[in-house]
C-alpha cells in the first residue's frame, strides 16, 4: 500500500476521492491553509448552526471561530477512522461546553432552569405560533436548550449527555421533556 | 371526555411527565403497556404525545445556514503554523526565518529561561545606555516595534465577554508599543491583566514546580519592565530605550500566554 503523504490515515488512501474531507484534513494537518479553508467552507454552516442553537446568536460566531481554530490545532489527532464532519462536531461541542463551563454559568443555569422555564409560556399567545421553531429553541433556558440540541438535533444519548454536562441521566431526561413541552407551543400550527 | 383522572395524583397526571420516555422507547414494557392503556382514555396526554412527536420530527429537519459574516479571515489570522514561521505562500504555511520560528518552538521551561536571559542582558544594556557615554538620544523618532504589524490579516470576531482591549486569543498578536511616558499602552495592559486573571483561575491545574518557575520569572520580568519604564520616563525621547522597553514587555505576554495555555490544556 502506498502511504506517501497519508501516514495519518488508517484507511487505504487509494480509496479516498480527490478533494474529499479526508484528503483535505491530511493536507491541512501538513500546514495547507487552503485545504483547511475548504474544510471550513464545507462545514461552517453545520458548526455555526450547532453553536447558535447551543449557545445563542450572540456567541455563535465566536464559538464557530474557536472551533475551527481548535480543529486546526488538533488536526494531528484526526486519524480518519470517523468522518471529518463527525470529528469536527465533537471538537465544536467540546469548545461550546468548555466555553460555558469557563464562564461558570453552566451549572447555575441547569440548577436554575425551573425558574427560567416560567418565563417561556408552554402555551404562548396566538401571535407566537408563527415564531420560527429554530428561534424558539434559542429561547429555551440554556440547560434545557443544550440537552434538547444534543439529544434531538445531534442524536446523543442521555448517558453521553450526562457525561458531557456532568449531570445525571435522569436530569437529562427531565430537561429534555421540559424542553419538548415548551416547544410544543411553537409548532406553528 | 375522559381526562384520565384515575391516573391523577396530587392534581397532576402522573403519566404526562413520562411521555418523552415513552416516545424515546426508554420505558419498561410493563409501564409502557399501562401508559398505552392510559392514552386510550386521556385526550390531553394523547394530544401532548402527538405534539412531542412533531417537536422531535422538527428537530430532525432543522436547516443550517452559514453565518452572515464570513468568519474565515478571522480564523485564518489565528492559525498557528505547523512547523516554524507564520507566513503563508499559496495557501500553505511555510517556514519563516529561524528567529521567528523559535517563537513557536519554545516550551515553557525554555521560554522562562530565555526570558531570564533576555532580562539579564536587557538590564545590562539599560545600565550602559543610562550610565555610559555611548548611546545618544534620538529625538523625534517614534519606534513602531509592534507584533501586530507583522500581519495585516482581519481581526477575529471580538468576544462579547471581553472588551476590545482584553486579551486576544492564544496565538493572536498583542501590540507592544509603550506610550511616550513609558507607562505602556492600554491594550497591552488589558491583555496582561486578562492573561494574569486567566492564569490565576487556572493556577490550581499547574504543577507547583511549573507555577513556581512561572511566578519567579514573572517577578524578574516585572522588575526589568519597571526599570525600563523608569529609564524611558527619565529620557522619553530616547527611541532605543522605548524599543528596549517594548522588547522587555513582550516576554511577559509570551510567558503568561504559554502558562495559561498550559493550564487550559491541563483542564
Amino acid at each position: 500500500m502506498r502511504r506517501h503523504g497519508v501516514a495519518m490515515l488508517s484507511v487505504d488512501p487509494n480509496t479516498i476521492p480527490a478533494g474529499s474531507d479526508a484528503v483535505d484534513a491530511v493536507l491541512a494537518a501538513a500546514g495547507d491553509a487552503r485545504a483547511f479553508e475548504r474544510l471550513y467552507r464545507t462545514h461552517v454552516a453545520k458548526i455555526y448552526g450547532l453553536a447558535r442553537r447551543m449557545a445563542g446568536d450572540d456567541e455563535a460566531q465566536e464559538l464557530t471561530q474557536m472551533t475551527f481554530v481548535r480543529a486546526w490545532q488538533k488536526l494531528s489527532t484526526f486519524r480518519g477512522e470517523a468522518k471529518f464532519g463527525t470529528w469536527l462536531h465533537r471538537v465544536a461541542i467540546n469548545v461550546i461546553l468548555g466555553r460555558r463551563a469557563s464562564l461558570k454559568v453552566e451549572r447555575g443555569r441547569l440548577q436554575g432552569g425551573d425558574e427560567i422555564f416560567e418565563t417561556l409560556p408552554a402555551r404562548p399567545a396566538a401571535t407566537d405560533h408563527r415564531l420560527d421553531f429554530d428561534a424558539a429553541i434559542g429561547r429555551l433556558p440554556a440547560g434545557a436548550r443544550q440537552i434538547f440540541v444534543l439529544h434531538d438535533v445531534e442524536g446523543f444519548k442521555h448517558e453521553e449527555i450526562a457525561r458531557m454536562l456532568d449531570i445525571n441521566a435522569g436530569t437529562s431526561k427531565a430537561q429534555l421533556h421540559r424542553a419538548r413541552m415548551l416547544l410544543r407551543g411553537h409548532l406553528g400550527r | 371526555m375522559d381526562t384520565g383522572t384515575s391516573d391523577v395524583a396530587g392534581g397532576r397526571d402522573r403519566w404526562s411527565d413520562r411521555l418523552s420516555e415513552y416516545l424515546d422507547g426508554e420505558m419498561k414494557p410493563a409501564e409502557r403497556q399501562r401508559l398505552e392503556a392510559h392514552l386510550t382514555e386521556c385526550a390531553a396526554c394523547t394530544v401532548a404525545l402527538a405534539d412531542l412527536r412533531e417537536v422531535v420530527a422538527r428537530a430532525h429537519t432543522l436547516e443550517d445556514a452559514p453565518p452572515a459574516q464570513d468568519l474565515w479571515p478571522g480564523i485564518e489570522a489565528q492559525l498557528t503554523p505547523r512547523s516554524s514561521g507564520a507566513r503563508t505562500r499559496g495557501g500553505t504555511i511555510v517556514d519563516g526565518p529561524a528567529w521567528w520560528g523559535r517563537r513557536f518552538d519554545l516550551g515553557l521551561p525554555q521560554l522562562a529561561a530565555a526570558a531570564v536571559l533576555l532580562v539579564a542582558l536587557s538590564a545590562g544594556a539599560v545600565w550602559l545606555a543610562l550610565r555610559g557615554p555611548g548611546l545618544p538620544s534620538v529625538r523625534g523618532t517614534v519606534p513602531t516595534a509592534t507584533l501586530a504589524s507583522r500581519s495585516a490579516a482581519p481581526r477575529p470576531v471580538p468576544s462579547r465577554s471581553a472588551p476590545e482591549t482584553a486579551s486576544p486569543p492564544a496565538g493572536a498578536a498583542i501590540e507592544v508599543v509603550p506610550a511616550a511616558n513609558g507607562l505602556g499602552n492600554p491594550r497591552y495592559d488589558a491583555a496582561v491583566a486578562e492573561l494574569e486573571r486567566t492564569l490565576e483561575e487556572g493556577r490550581g491545574r499547574l504543577d507547583p514546580r511549573t507555577l513556581q518557575v512561572v511566578e519567579q520569572n514573572l517577578r524578574i520580568i516585572d522588575g526589568a519592565i519597571e526599570d525600563a519604564r523608569r529609564a524611558v520616563s527619565a529620557d522619553p525621547g530616547n527611541s532605543w530605550l522605548r524599543s528596549h522597553l517594548a522588547t522587555t514587555m513582550k516576554p511577559k505576554v509570551d510567558l503568561l500566554r504559554s502558562a495559561t495555555m498550559l493550564a487550559t490544556a491541563q483542564s
